[in-house]
């Protein structure tokens, strides 16, 4: 599949914040997530890549166009911003319509496709209420239909899942799957892993304005393991689960608390398949499992050393 | 996501789409709708105006009635009652003038009113970024926001002007405020249209600057009673009639006398006033277009 982003050294600062900084990487067709914790770049490079931005240093195309005050680009994207940009007073229709006309529609078009697109992303019985009375789910669905209303060829979503119920956004998981089975590229920002999981395996790992790691996500993960991961386990009695634990290979160290350990295990798959047979033999009564270190926020600490 | 309604998966547009010349119209449009959704507003501004306005059609429309001397017999003493009225009565383009004078200061709410947010409002919702990211420039932007307070001005002082020069066109005998005075109608309604115009400028500029509607409110209406205040208080403390060059309301008042050879009340040249008036249109156009060239490292 051809490259439909190609960055190469891309910067931008503001004033004496980078933003982004001598970023160089292709992005094949397809979805693509791109990752990365609150303030990393991650919209930074989105707004480069619709033009929102000129960069300050290196150059970036996008389906073969330089994106900066590129009309004819702008009528093959889609754009879902991170904030809420809206003006209150107007209905739904009224919103992705009036953006229809900017893109060039005439009124009928418009208005046709304005009723299709917010069908589609499930406002069909609220499409005439006032913006202004919207919950946070519907304003983030106005925004998807007014990039997607256009029919564009790439859709650059910056945080489209955030503020959404969990119905919500495995429907909107659900349109990103199918928009992309019909040919459509998306590029879908997100801060939390599992939720670009669910999409795709392609990720673009950014932070502090710089590219982390790029590939799926399989590698993001396996890089993940290769660190000692901390996992705390709710036991009835965690002592003698803590006994048990300490005779694995693995465990690098064993932290006990009330209630609960915390264990830091060097190959966490393999702590994950023996915990079960451990600590019934040990009748520990494990009530509780999380990794504390799966997010990633951890990830990139990791990588970052 | 709506598979029952909705079978058609993702359909690409594959049509063409027109190529505006006047992409500025449709953000134009969509700002004096989002205006017109709120009456309250729209009632205290332009309802006053709408009333000053028909009492000055009247006024000349009993002018011409009484100059044509169609009064009827009948009303012979209301005639004469307004007979005695006319003495006080002003010629149609002195009234023209008058009322421009009065609805200024409403065209500078009703801009400054809709106007306010326009810039300030997009910047602070993000908003830009859904505008920038169609196939439209700065300029279209620039433009449609100046549509929006170009039709709010004018409604308060352009289309008013026209009326009332429609009135009088109709009621004058012969047509004769038409043949006779029919500069008076291109030069009132150029003269309405460059008020606006200047204040649009003053408030698209403030609004670039500022980072709410409010702000953008209390700094307008701070200039500009800050500067006619200074201006006229300067100039009765030396008694130098000069300092008033500085003032908006004196300028176009200098520029009307002058327009509609009127008698000149201030020392300075009309044309000063005129240039001032442009440069100062200028430079806030330049201050809006600097600053909607950096919107896009706001947000």
């Amino acid at each position: 599949m051809s490259e439909i982003v190609a960055a190469h050294h891309l910067a931008r600062f503001y004033k004496d914040v980078v933003g982004l900084n001598d970023l160089t990487v292709e992005i094949e067709g397809g979805i693509t997530g791109i990752l990365g914790p609150n303030g990393a770049g991650k919209s930074t490079f989105l707004k480069l890549l619709v033009g929102e931005l000129r960069p300050s240093r290196g150059t970036v195309r996008v389906l073969g166009l330089d994106p900066f005050a590129n009309r004819e680009l702008y009528r093959r994207i889609g754009f879902c911003p991170q904030q809420d940009a809206f003006w209150g007073h107007l209905s739904g229709r009224e919103f992705v319509q009036t953006l229809l006309r900017l893109s060039g529609f005439g009124r009928g078009e418009a208005r046709q496709r304005a009723v299709r697109a917010l069908e589609r992303v499930g406002l069909e019985g609220a499409m005439e209420r006032r913006i202004d009375g919207y919950s946070k789910g519907m304003r983030q669905r106005t925004k998807l239909a007014q990039a997607l209303a256009h029919g564009p060829q790439l859709l650059v979503a910056d945080e489209p899942l955030t503020g959404l119920d969990p119905v919500a956004r495995k429907e909107v998981q659900g349109l990103f799957v199918e928009l992309a089975a019909g040919g459509m590229h998306l590029l879908v920002s997100s801060h939390v892993l599992h939720e670009v999981e669910a999409l795709t395996s392609h990720v673009v790992v950014i932070h502090r304005g710089r590219l982390l790691a790029r590939g799926e996500v399989g590698e993001v993960r396996r890089l993940l393991s290769r660190h000692p991961r901390q996992v705390r386990v709710r036991a009835r009695d965690p002592r003698r689960l803590a006994e048990a634990c300490v005779a694995l290979e693995h465990v690098g160290a064993v932290r006990l608390g009330p209630g609960s350990l915390s264990i830091e295990t060097s190959d966490v798959e393999s702590f994950f398949r023996e915990l079960p047979p451990l600590a019934s033999r040990a009748r520990a009564g494990i009530s509780g499992l999380e990794s504390t270190d799966a997010n990633l926020e951890a990830v990139f600490d990791y990588l970052l050393g | 996501m709506k598979a029952s309604t909705h079978t058609e998966i993702y359909r690409p547009f594959d049509g063409e789409i027109r190529e505006r010349a006047l992409r500025f119209v449709p953000i134009a449009l969509s700002g004096i709708r989002v205006g017109f959704k709120k009456k309250l507003p729209l009632l205290l501004l332009f309802g006053p105006l709408a009333i000053t306005c028909i009492v000055y059609c009247v006024m000349v429309n009993v002018r011409f009635t009484l100059e044509s001397g169609q009064a009827l017999e009948g009303q012979r003493l209301q005639a004469q009652m307004m007979a005695a009225a006319m003495e006080t009565l002003l010629a149609v383009s002195k009234l023209i003038v008058d009322f421009m004078q009065r609805a200024q200061f409403f065209a500078l709410l009703a801009i400054t009113w809709y106007g306010g947010g326009l810039i300030a409002e997009d910047r602070r919702l993000g908003a830009h970024l859904l505008y920038f990211s169609r196939p439209i420039t700065r300029t279209d932007y620039v433009l449609g926001k100046l549509g929006v307070c170009f039709w709010f001005g004018a409604l308060a002082v352009v289309y008013p002007v026209i009326v009332i020069n429609l009135v009088a066109a109709f009621s004058s005998p012969d047509w004769s405020y038409v043949t006779g005075e029919g500069d008076v109608i291109w030069k009132s309604i150029l003269f309405a249209l460059f008020w606006v115009l200047a204040v649009a400028s003053l408030v698209l500029c403030v609004s670039s600057l500022v980072a709410r509607k409010t702000f953008a409110l209390v700094s307008v209406f701070g200039i500009v009673m800050l500067v006619e205040a200074v201006a006229n208080v300067a100039a009765e403390i030396t008694d130098d009639a000069h300092f008033r060059i500085a003032s908006l309301f004196t300028n176009f008042a200098h520029l009307a006398n002058y327009l509609f050879d009127r008698e000149l009340v201030q020392p300075w040249n009309p044309l000063l006033s005129l240039a001032l008036i442009v440069a100062g249109i200028a430079g806030a156009l330049t201050v809006v277009w600097l600053r909607v060239r950096r919107l896009e490292v706001v947000g």
